[in-house]
């Protein structure tokens, strides 16, 4: 009996240390949350990264000529990969987006892609780019073991000819489990 | 076997699947990322670039452009192609814009009908490569005069490479090159009344046609290029001699949705060469159905001059397409006119 009560300690205690961790890798990091797009995992909860890169490029443009001297709208790009691990698995997302008055803003092209290495062996290659849209992203889950380092990068493309603005940042991320 | 048995089995069952599980994530996950959340903002007022702040953890980031003339703005953009009369020269403005907080080389190149081609510059030189030197958050016009050219329709693309000068064989900048420090515009160009011809592509029948690589295989809409057929790994470097012939795979995928077509074009030390050096073809244009995976075999032959040289392979879907109804009126292309660079391979050239 004296074994089964040290036994269900010590099963109390490893309970206990494992959210320890799991904490550190949730992160408070406020994440990007992307509307309308089909494909994405819904949970949002399982978005939240580690942090990531993520660049963005303001630019202006005449939106109305009502009046005399029009009206200019401040527009912003934004490029981001993250790449992190859930407990049994990796996870990444490779996003671009446009955006004017935190609505979506249309251009001719808007496109990303996305690769993931894990210990220099690519396991996941995917583009998307959309004509006449505001977003564009692909995501990845891995599957299978985990363990290994783990890297990922966007290409992104973002072409207005509206404004006469283009745009090809790369961005990257890593993780190691 | 009595309660207190039972009891005893059920806790230690309970406690060594506590124990593995704990082991599984504590093995997995001991090292967590570690990579800090990079921010970096370009403030634009009319296109002039002020401001940045922590953009220490970019490593490519810049814009290209075409124009008619160099003035920034839709009414002088060449957009996606360009009318010639007969004999009248191609000239233009290429847009670099450094969206660095470094200073950054950037090499300009040319191909016209995918065939890299000289060009002239506004200090009179005619070359096939020129590096520009940008400060930070530098962006310039740079005129470009490739002369006459034939009466007909053609394709007409101008690449900047990033970090040409860069020879280290380190792995981490090797990975960093994979589909990163390329930008291009293409456009159309018509001289006279004419309409674009697609080039004869090789057909990968799947019953003649041996490397196939499976469904499985991750590239999609691209290009990996590897040291054997249909790899995943990543090839960085290789040691190797002056004169030698080197065998590699440009493993070419299409993407699960759509067919694609597609040019490939090899540069040694940016400089064009034969994919393949048997057919001697400069480009190799291929077509792939929905889907098909592919591993091309290619050679080159490794230079005479001992040191780093840099072999890389530019992945150019739907060439000879129509690119725009009219100036400003962009055809959507489902495939993309993306050019994608593969990874920058490291060729130490040495006699022993």
């Amino acid at each position: 009996m004296k074994i089964g009560i040290i036994l269900l300690a010590l099963l109390l205690v490893t309970m206990a240390m494992v959210p320890v961790v799991s904490a550190e890798d949730v992160g408070t990091n406020e994440y990007l949350l992307i509307t309308s797009l089909s494909d994405y995992d819904t949970d949002k909860s399982q978005w939240k990264g580690v942090g990531g890169m993520e660049i963005t490029k303001t630019g202006k443009t005449l939106v109305k000529s009502l009046s005399a001297l029009g009206t200019r709208s401040t527009y912003t790009w934004t490029a981001g990969t993250d790449i992190w691990n859930p407990i049994i698995s990796v996870k990444s997302i490779h996003y671009s987006y446009s955006r004017m008055d935190n609505a979506p803003y249309d251009i001719d092209k808007i496109g990303v892609r996305g690769r993931v290495w894990k210990n220099n062996i690519l396991q996941f290659d995917e583009s998307s780019e959309s004509p006449d849209g505001a977003d564009a992203s692909v995501n990845f889950q891995s599957s299978g073991p985990i363990v290994g380092s783990w890297f990922a990068r966007s290409n992104h493309v973002f072409e207005n000819d509206a404004t006469s603005d283009y745009w090809y940042p790369v961005t990257e991320d890593y993780v190691n489990c | 076997m009595n309660k207190k048995k039972i009891f005893q089995l059920i806790v230690i069952s309970a406690f060594c699947v506590m124990v593995i599980t704990s082991l599984i994530f504590f093995i997995s996950c001991i090292e967590y990322s570690s990579a800090p959340q990079y921010s970096m903002t370009i403030n634009e007022s009319d296109h002039a670039v002020l401001t940045s702040t922590n953009g220490n953890g970019v490593k490519e980031n810049f814009g290209v452009g075409l124009y008619n003339a160099p003035f920034h703005d839709a009414a002088n953009s060449m957009h996606y192609s360009k009318y010639l009369e007969e004999n009248e020269s191609f000239t233009g403005y290429l847009y670099l814009s450094n969206q660095m907080s470094e200073a950054n080389d950037f090499l300009v190149f040319c191909l016209f009908d995918y065939t890299q081609v000289p060009f002239e510059t506004e200090d009179g030189y005619i070359q096939v490569t020129r590096i520009l030197q940008l400060k930070p958050f530098e962006e310039v016009f740079f005129p470009f005069n490739l002369g006459t050219v034939s009466k007909g329709a053609h394709d007409f693309e101008i690449f900047v490479i990033m970090k040409p000068n860069e020879h280290s064989l380190n792995e981490t900048f090797r990975r960093s090159t994979d589909i990163s420090y390329l930008g291009s515009r293409r456009i159309n160009v018509f001289v006279g009344n004419s309409t674009l011809v697609e080039p004869s592509y090789v057909h990968f029948d799947p019953e003649t046609y041996s490397p196939v690589c499976g469904s499985e295989y991750p590239v999609n809409n691209g290009i990996l290029i590897t040291k054997q057929p249909c790899s995943r790994t990543l090839w960085f470097t290789e040691n190797v001699k002056p004169g030698q012939i080197l065998d590699y795979s440009i493993n070419a995928a299409a993407d699960n949705r759509y067919p694609v077509s597609f040019a490939l074009v090899a540069l040694l030390d940016y400089i064009q060469v034969p994919v393949q050096i048997v057919s001697k073809e400069s480009t190799f244009f291929g077509r792939l159905e929905q889907g098909e995976k592919v591993s091309i075999p290619a050679q080159v032959q490794i230079p005479s001059v001992e040191g780093i040289h840099e072999l890389m392979v530019v992945w150019i879907p739907a060439p000879y397409r129509k690119l725009e109804e009219k100036p400003g009126s962009p055809i959507h292309i489902p495939e993309g006119i993306w050019s994608t660079p593969s990874t920058r391979v490291g060729l130490n050239v040495t006699r022993y």
